[in-house]
């Protein structure tokens, strides 16, 4: 039996590790038997057996590797998510998500990037919901990874004259995150991470920033003229024409204003 | 750098920077010979984990260790991954950029697990080209770690010891062993440690790691999740007498302890070393 090549033998073994049952399962498949025949396992031709191991079990270190480290990575990123499904419709959850998109980047920073999709295209319990909650724990991810950003020094707009504002176009920290939601999704993640037991919300529209901040994330709920005026400034549109998009509340642009500059919304140019 | 220099220079003894650890760290400054950096851990990332970096590169010296630069794969080499490596070693002027004797990933497909090569005269060759590659990119030398493995590959032509032997002398890499690592192969593949460590090139050899494993009924699992054992312990005084001594790394990566007993674990280094005054660091970080 000739001795199976390098690529040969790393495609193998990339099919048995990923595959969802084990590998006695994977080396019955078509795709595994293409690379090497399922008696040259059997016999020792590929994998020697120990004392203890025959072949296909010594691969299963290898196996119950992956898909423990990928939920455990997920886990990480949605603790709240797995709280709220259950272990165990996390875990069936998780592992079908590992399956169906293995990872192809050799971060594991951005893995998870999928799974809000994911979860919105699954049947279940409260699915909007979950959809929300891991949408806005991607966010909260997102920026603490974002790019370092220098926050803009507000007294260098100090001397602006009116139409200079009007025409100013501002500049968002790369952490920002502006997210609307139908549940009160923040309030049940601050819930969560507080130690309560949070049930899923009914419907109430929120709007939520998130921002990174001296290294700390911060998820801040805004009045949704304020979310509207910060979401036009984050698109690019210059200061006067973003206030448009806030409707009738010109009197508190001052006061949000000078909330977001003090939390580093805005970075220098 | 060359790697005689590196080989010549012992950076004392060094734990690994984790996110558990950052606030002692960042309070405290604590007495350490030096810290080492999971590299894919701040690569693609500009959040505090790259400040804390930078703090810590400014105090300590620093050496990159990687997982997933997939040297071993059939796979071409990752360029964008190579850029940002050598990104991040020009910001932390790390001393060393080392990774695993291993593959992690083909067809564009991410293990994320250190998979194991069969040692073959098509793998070595494999390895040398692409080391080669790496060291281009770097400009500097590229050590590399002998995994732990849990399955032996049955048309392997020559013991793990003769294919990291040959492996650096044809590519001109350095060494990291990894003495944990030796002993749960040792142990699961019914291997003579010491036959193994008789076979190391020791003028290759730049650093040593220490680590937990757990034992289960069948196999060791590298799991740096413990104290290291005494077995290991002895396998270290060993290599220190062959080599002469080399820098020293005491890696813990799950169901960390305090920083404090962290650094006593690895400080244990230096009674089975002979806790020679070293003095300061040598040696000048690997700027480009």
């Amino acid at each position: 039996m000739p001795e199976p090549s390098l690529a040969a033998l790393q495609r193998w073994m990339s099919l048995v590790v990923r595959h969802p049952e084990d590998p006695n399962a994977a080396s019955h498949t078509e795709a595994a038997r293409a690379l090497i025949e399922r008696g040259q396992v059997l016999n020792g031709d590929v994998v020697r057996p120990s004392p203890q191991q025959q072949p296909l079990q010594r691969l299963g270190v290898y196996h119950g590797g992956y898909l423990a480290r990928l939920i455990e990575v997920l886990e990480h990123d949605y603790s709240a998510l797995r709280y709220a499904l259950g272990d165990d419709a996390w875990r069936a959850l998780a592992t079908d998500y590992v399956l169906r998109h293995p990872s192809q980047h050799p971060n594991l920073n951005g893995f998870g990037h999928r799974l809000p999709a994911f979860v919105a295209s699954q049947d279940l319990p409260d699915g909007a919901f979950l959809a929300e909650l891991a949408r806005l724990q991607w966010a909260v991810t997102e920026a603490f990874d974002a790019p370092e950003f220098e926050p803009l020094d507000v007294q260098s707009l100090a001397t602006l004259s009116e139409g200079q504002w009007a025409d100013l176009v501002l500049h968002t920290n790369p952490s920002l995150r502006l997210l609307a939601f139908d549940y009160p999704t923040n309030g049940f993640l601050q819930a969560f991470f507080d130690g309560e037991q949070p049930k899923p919300p009914k419907p109430h529209t929120i709007f939520v920033s998130v921002y990174r901040k001296e290294g700390r994330v911060w998820r801040t709920k805004l009045p949704e003229p304020a979310f509207r005026i910060l979401a036009a400034l984050h698109s690019g549109e210059p200061f006067g024409k973003a206030l448009d998009a806030g409707g009738e509340h010109e009197e508190d642009i001052t006061t949000w204003f000078q909330e977001w500059s003090a939390d580093g919304v805005f970075r220098a140019q | 750098m060359t790697l005689e220099r590196l080989v010549q220079t012992d950076l004392g003894i060094g734990i690994g920077l984790r996110t558990s650890h950052y606030p002692h760290i960042l309070e405290h400054w604590p007495e350490l010979d030096w810290f080492e950096i999971l590299s894919e851990n701040f690569m693609c990332t500009g959040g505090r984990p790259m400040s804390v970096l930078d703090q810590v590169a400014e105090r300590y010296p620093v050496v990159m260790h990687g997982v997933s630069l997939n040297i071993g794969s059939v796979d071409p080499l990752d360029r964008d991954y190579l850029v940002q490596l050598r990104a991040l070693r020009e910001r932390c002027g790390a001393r060393i950029v080392s990774d695993h004797v291993c593959w992690t990933g083909v067809d564009g497909t991410n293990l994320h697990d250190l998979m194991p090569l069969p040692y073959t005269q098509e793998a070595l060759a494999l390895l040398a080209a692409r080391i080669g590659q790496v060291q281009d990119t770097l400009e500097a030398p590229l050590v590399l770690e002998n995994p732990s493995t849990y399955v032996e590959f049955t048309h392997s032509a020559m013991t793990e010891w003769e294919f990291l032997a040959a492996m650096t002398r044809e590519s001109g890499c350095g060494l990291l062993l990894d003495i944990n690592n030796v002993f749960v192969s040792c142990t699961n593949h019914g291997w003579d440690p010491h036959a193994y460590l008789a076979g190391i090139p020791w003028d290759r050899v730049v650093y040593f790691h220490l680590a937990g494993h757990t034992r289960f009924e069948t196999h060791l699992l590298d799991t740096h999740s413990a104290p290291v054992c005494d077995e290991v312990w002895e396998l270290y005084a060993e290599a220190h007498q062959r080599s002469g001594g080399r820098s020293t790394l005491l890696e813990w990566d799950a169901d960390i302890p305090s920083f404090a007993e962290v650094r006593a674990e690895a400080w244990k280094a230096k009674a089975w070393r002979g806790d020679r005054d070293r003095g300061q660091p040598q040696g000048e970080p690997l700027r480009a």
